[in-house]
């Protein structure tokens, strides 16, 4: 990850989370401390905004969000996203491993790092899948649980458009057939 | 390629100009009722954390 520098990152949600942690948080915090040391720009998607307050169980924790996200930079679902989310997609139903379901706030997400050329910070690499998101760095981060450790893996990813165009030919192809 | 299925790349949009991260760090060092993981697991949706 240190290697990693002046690139636009969006940080999704569980990363965020992870700060909070007990455990992870100091590890966490550091990471982000790094990337935006090596003059990488972080902002977040409002998406995860949503995701972090959504489930806000009393004011305490929807006040605690809420004073979080003031000061990252959130970056909103445009017409452009939504398109390439659209596209995205298609090419994940087009690769047969990727047929099970992949949430709607995850495309988007991804779809938000590719919109804005940006690199995606994530704690969960199934939302955004091989081989359309390719790995550019990783770390993990530990804690202790009794006696063992708890590892979580951090992924730097990146979108491959030259994968994405091998697999959204067969769907251009479709759509071209129903003009 | 269709372009109905080129991706659109917003190069000129500004990105990270508000994000303070040190200021994000003291907000979250100072919360002394963060959530646990597994309670944010759960608000995530994610089911295990061993998966």
């Amino acid at each position: 990850m240190n290697l990693v520098k002046n690139r636009k990152i969006l940080i999704d949600t569980n990363v965020l989370v992870y700060c909070s942690d007990g455990s992870y948080g100091k590890e966490a915090k550091k990471l982000l401390r790094m990337l935006a040391n090596n003059n990488n720009k972080l902002a977040t998607s409002e998406l995860s905004c949503f995701e972090l307050i959504k489930n806000a169980f009393d004011r305490k924790y929807r006040d605690y969000y809420l004073s979080l996200i003031n000061y990252i930079d959130n970056h909103p679902v445009t017409p452009s996203t939504i398109m390439n989310g659209w596209n995205i997609y298609h090419a994940y139903i087009q690769e047969s491993s990727n047929k099970k379901s992949i949430g709607s706030l995850d495309i988007l997400i991804g779809s938000t790092a590719v919109t804005n050329n940006a690199l995606l910070l994530t704690g969960n690499r199934k939302d955004f899948p091989m081989p359309f998101w390719k790995l550019v760095a990783q770390t993990h981060m530990i804690r202790k649980n009794g006696e063992a450790d708890d590892i979580q893996n951090v992924y730097l990813l990146e979108f491959d458009v030259a994968t994405y165009k091998t697999y959204i030919e067969a769907f251009t192809a479709k759509l071209e057939k129903t003009d | 390629m269709s372009s109905d299925t080129t991706l659109v790349i917003e190069e000129n949009k500004t990105w990270g100009e508000n994000t303070q991260i040190e200021k994000i760090v003291e907000i979250l060092a100072g919360n002394s009722n963060n959530p646990t993981l597994e309670e944010i697991d759960k608000m995530l949706g994610h089911e295990s954390r061993q998966e």
